[in-house]
């Protein structure tokens, strides 16, 4: 759990360019500046690459913050 | 604020209630429900009762404002004791051209114009028919036709300028026919001045401001304006841009109807009426091909009433832009010497003993 | 303007009190009627359109599910729908703009009622069940309402199935509704009638005379017409929505003070939010996810695709192209600048930077719209090199005030300044505003208050100066 946040934590920093920046499963785009309609795809192409695995669209579309992407990393994760 | 005191008071006396008659729930619900009705329904009946009290409360005032606005014609000739022996009638050629002073030195007698900015026959016949309202009928009338006033295109009906004097039936049947759009509405209160209201709006303000000061005589006396545009104004050029094959005039059965009716209420008091046209620039001429013919209508209709139809087509003036601000309006050099040849023309028709 | 006639007005009244007494069981039958009286009305051709268009999109989607050819025959067909509508539009496009997908504006050139919009719900119609995200509905009556419910048939919301559907079967009407529907439709009359068709005769002014007026006198013509367009459309929308909740129908709100956006980005968030959901949902995210090993590049053809998609939605021609170009441009840059930007707010002090931000913002949008309202891209250009030569006019009067106000007389200024007047507190207290017409509570003074502003200063007919000609 704690290694799936930081690790995740890691691709944030990166994508956004901010190596200051905290996530909790809590945390949504309205936390990041950074984070929006334009950089969200990006930034789920980075976090598909650091874990080696692909969201589907429907997946993508359903992640209301980073909890939900969380759950649905777990849960690849486990399926493979 | 005296319905939510209204409403505390009732709901205290129901928690009395409450306690006492707790076994009957289903009065209680629809005592409560009953309640809250009432007041939505009082609200929506308040609410409509005192916007139409407001609403008919503006239109006195309005009717006020307008009735007093001393530089609206259609008010002012009503109040005022003008009495002319020469009335100017028309659209703004008319309007700009012809000074009653210009007119004085030639003729000798008192005129008034009673010309607004364009206005089609129905316009003239309701102004004519509130002149001779308030004032002794003129001994001549001088009313300016042209091919282009027999089409809808130019000139209209400017329903606005009548709006505070419905209720008079030939003002609502002449309403009715030329602005049958309006007058489906104005049956709601106020909305005779709210169709209109981006003109209406300031003339009954100024119509007020009228009245607290005391002010009954209009910005142009004797009717004439003199015109804001004084150069020419490339009209012609984008005319003739946008029909380069040349421009034929429409008839309209209305333009036409009103412009008998003006002519049949002038003779019935008694007038003697003429239809004039000014001298229109030669070089617009060729642009307007069945010129000639309408002209041709419009003497018939003068010859049906046994009028003349008088054309200053020939005047020196008519061959140079030098003396116009657009194809029929000239500038004020322009207007100066055709309201001297005018003036000389009644001198003429006078002494003739017409 | 469709509300001039008083056969509306009562047709509405009549509508929404005879759905309030009539059996939930019946209501959609009766709407679907009333929908069906509303569109024929106002012509026999929109009627069919829409008939022809609900009955093909709801056969189909039977037998849609796993059917790729028919999905694409499907989405091809509506695509055309749209596309030859807007080529009707343009062919019939006189002197007198009157863009037929905004508001009531519609005039009688606009062949199909609605077509653009009921074409987009019903692509996402079929879209949503090919991709097993929804199950055909079975009730025609029921699928028919969703593409001609007449308070949103002329020009949106565009609403997505899942987000009307459930609600037919789950009407109510209820005081509560009543109430607060009308609050929002008198608000819709108010800024639609008094403030934006104020605007129109100085937007008309600036932009469909070849002029050449004073830079600062072009520019207030280009402001201003941005902020009518927001008020035309911004007041349909609560007119829309009024009407739709009176019926008990919770329509898709599509304006969320976008003239204080901050950026591009977020102004696109809060226009014509229902349209640019649509685009987001159906080119937008799909495109992207696709591509979206390519980062940024992805980002960058998801903005160049939905944005080309859309101009040739709101029109076809070299104008709208234009204009959205311009967002692309503006989009890009904020996409590639993110960081930079990010990081300059930390610096700044919060309210000058979100002021400028703000100003920017409807800077830029303002110069895009020069291309969505000229009538061509060489009389938007003609505008812009107006707006910044000859920047002061000699005389204020004839070469200020006199254009806007369109007239110099005493009376067009008066008019043209309470049109300020009333737009510019409008635009102030639009917060405090919009929260009145969301209002639940009868208030007896603010709808008198309202009513009467509307009989004083609206314009009722259609802003038409006596417009004669002196020849």
């Amino acid at each position: 759990m704690q290694q799936l946040t930081e690790q995740l934590q890691k691709v944030f920093r990166k994508v956004f360019m901010d190596e200051k920046l905290t996530i909790g499963p809590g945390t949504t785009a309205k936390d990041i500046k950074m984070w929006d309609s334009l950089t969200h795809l990006e930034l789920i192409a980075a976090v598909e690459e650091e874990f080696g695995i692909k969201f589907t669209f429907s997946e993508v579309m359903q992640f209301n913050n980073v909890g939900d992407m969380m759950d649905v990393i777990r849960k690849i994760k486990n399926d493979l | 604020m005296s319905f939510s005191i209204h409403r505390a008071k009732k709901r205290d006396t129901r928690s009395d209630k409450l306690e006492v008659s707790s076994s009957r729930p289903s009065f209680r619900r629809s005592y409560r429900e009953q309640l809250k009705k009432l007041n939505n329904i009082q609200k929506i009946s308040f609410t409509i009762i005192i916007t139409l009290l407001l609403l008919s409360g503006l239109g006195r005032l309005y009717d006020f404002g307008l009735h007093h606005n001393a530089n609206i014609k259609a008010a002012y000739v009503q109040s005022a004791k003008i009495d002319a022996a020469l009335l100017i009638h028309g659209p703004c050629e008319p309007l700009w051209m012809i000074s009653p002073k210009t007119l004085y030195v030639q003729t000798g007698i008192k005129s008034y114009n009673l010309a607004l900015s364009h206005s089609d026959f129905a316009d003239n016949y309701l102004h004519l028919y509130f002149y001779l309202k308030g004032n002794k009928a003129p001994r001549y009338l001088f009313l300016y036709v042209t091919p282009e006033s027999m089409d809808p295109k130019y000139n209209t009906f400017n329903t606005y300028r009548f709006a505070s004097f419905l209720g008079d039936p030939v003002v609502d049947s002449v309403v009715k026919e030329c602005d049958p759009a309006y007058y489906k509405w104005i049956m709601i209160p106020f909305m005779k001045y709210a169709f209109y209201n981006n003109t209406i709006n300031f003339e009954a303000l100024q119509g007020m401001k009228h009245y607290f000061g005391k002010r009954t005589i209009p910005y142009y006396p004797d009717g004439y304006e003199p015109p804001i545009q004084r150069v020419w104004d490339n009209h012609l050029e984008e005319f003739i841009h946008l029909y380069p094959q040349g421009y034929n005039f429409n008839w309209d059965r209305l333009r036409e109807k009103y412009l008998c009716k003006t002519i049949e209420l002038a003779q019935r008091s008694g007038i003697k009426v003429y239809l004039y046209e000014s001298p229109v620039l030669k070089e617009a001429v060729p642009y307007q091909p069945n010129r000639q013919q309408i002209t041709g209508k419009i003497e018939a209709i003068a010859g049906k009433y046994g009028i003349k139809y008088v054309r200053f087509e020939n005047m020196k003036i008519a061959e140079s832009r030098k003396y116009y601000m657009s194809a029929l309006n000239t500038n004020m050099e322009g207007s100066r010497i055709f309201t001297d040849s005018l003036g000389r023309y009644i001198k003429n028709e006078m002494t003739a003993g017409n | 303007m469709i509300f001039n006639s008083p056969i509306i007005l009562l047709f509405l009244i009549a509508v929404i009190t005879l759905n309030y007494f009539v059996s939930p069981l019946f209501r959609s039958f009766f709407l679907l009627a009333a929908s069906f009286a509303f569109i024929g009305y106002y012509s026999i051709e929109s009627l069919l359109a829409v008939i022809i268009f609900a009955g093909f999109n709801f056969y189909i989607a039977k037998k849609i599910s796993g059917n790729r050819l028919l999905y694409i025959t499907g989405l091809l067909l509506n695509s055309y729908a749209i596309i030859m509508f807007n080529y009707f539009h343009i062919t019939k496009h006189g002197v007198d703009f009157s863009y037929s997908f905004v508001s009531f504006n519609i005039g009688s050139f606009v062949v199909a009622l609605g077509l653009s919009f009921y074409s987009l719900q019903n692509i996402a119609y079929l879209s949503e069940i090919y991709f097993k995200r929804f199950k055909p509905v079975k009730n025609i009556v029921e699928f028919g309402l969703y593409n001609s419910f007449f308070p949103k048939v002329i020009s949106g919301p565009v609403m997505l199935p899942a987000e009307f559907m459930p609600q037919i079967s789950k009407n109510t009407v209820t005081k509560e509704k009543l109430i607060s529907g009308f609050n929002r439709f008198l608000v819709g009359v108010f800024k639609k009638i008094v403030i934006a068709d104020r605007l129109s005769p100085a937007v008309h002014s600036i932009f469909d005379f070849g002029d050449q007026y004073s830079g600062i006198t072009t520019i207030a013509g280009i402001y201003l017409f941005t902020i009518q367009l927001y008020f035309d459309f911004s007041g349909y929308t609560d007119m829309a929505l009024g009407i739709g909740k009176m019926l008990g129908y919770d329509l898709k709100e599509n304006f969320n003070f976008p003239l204080r956006s901050t950026s591009v980005s977020e102004f696109w968030r809060r226009w014509h939010i229902s349209l640019i959901g649509w685009f987001t949902n159906y080119i937008y995210y799909p495109l992207v996810y696709r591509l979206r090993s390519y980062k940024k590049a992805a980002a960058l053809t998801g903005i160049v695709v939905t944005f080309l998609v859309s101009g040739i939605w709101h029109g076809i021609g070299l104008t709208f192209l234009a204009w959205a170009f311009c967002h692309i441009v503006y989009l890009s840059f904020e996409l590639m600048s993110k960081r930079f930007r990010v990081s300059l707010s930390g610096k700044v002090n919060h309210e000058i930077y979100e002021a400028i931000s703000i100003f920017i913002v409807f800077n830029a949008v303002c110069f895009s719209n020069i291309f969505f309202r000229s009538a061509s891209v060489e009389a938007a250009f003609q505008l812009i090199e107006n707006s910044v030569s000859h920047f002061f006019p000699v005389n204020w009067l004839s070469g200020f005030i006199a254009p806007l106000a369109v007239g110099g007389h005493q009376v067009d200024e008066f008019n043209f300044y309470i049109s300020l007047l009333i737009c510019g507190s409008c635009l102030l207290f639009e917060r405090r505003i919009n929260k009145l017409a969301l209002s639940t509570k009868l208030n007896v003074w603010f709808i008198t208050i309202v009513t009467l502003l509307i009989f004083l200063f609206g314009i009722f007919n259609n802003g038409e100066r006596f417009i004669y000609m002196q020849f």
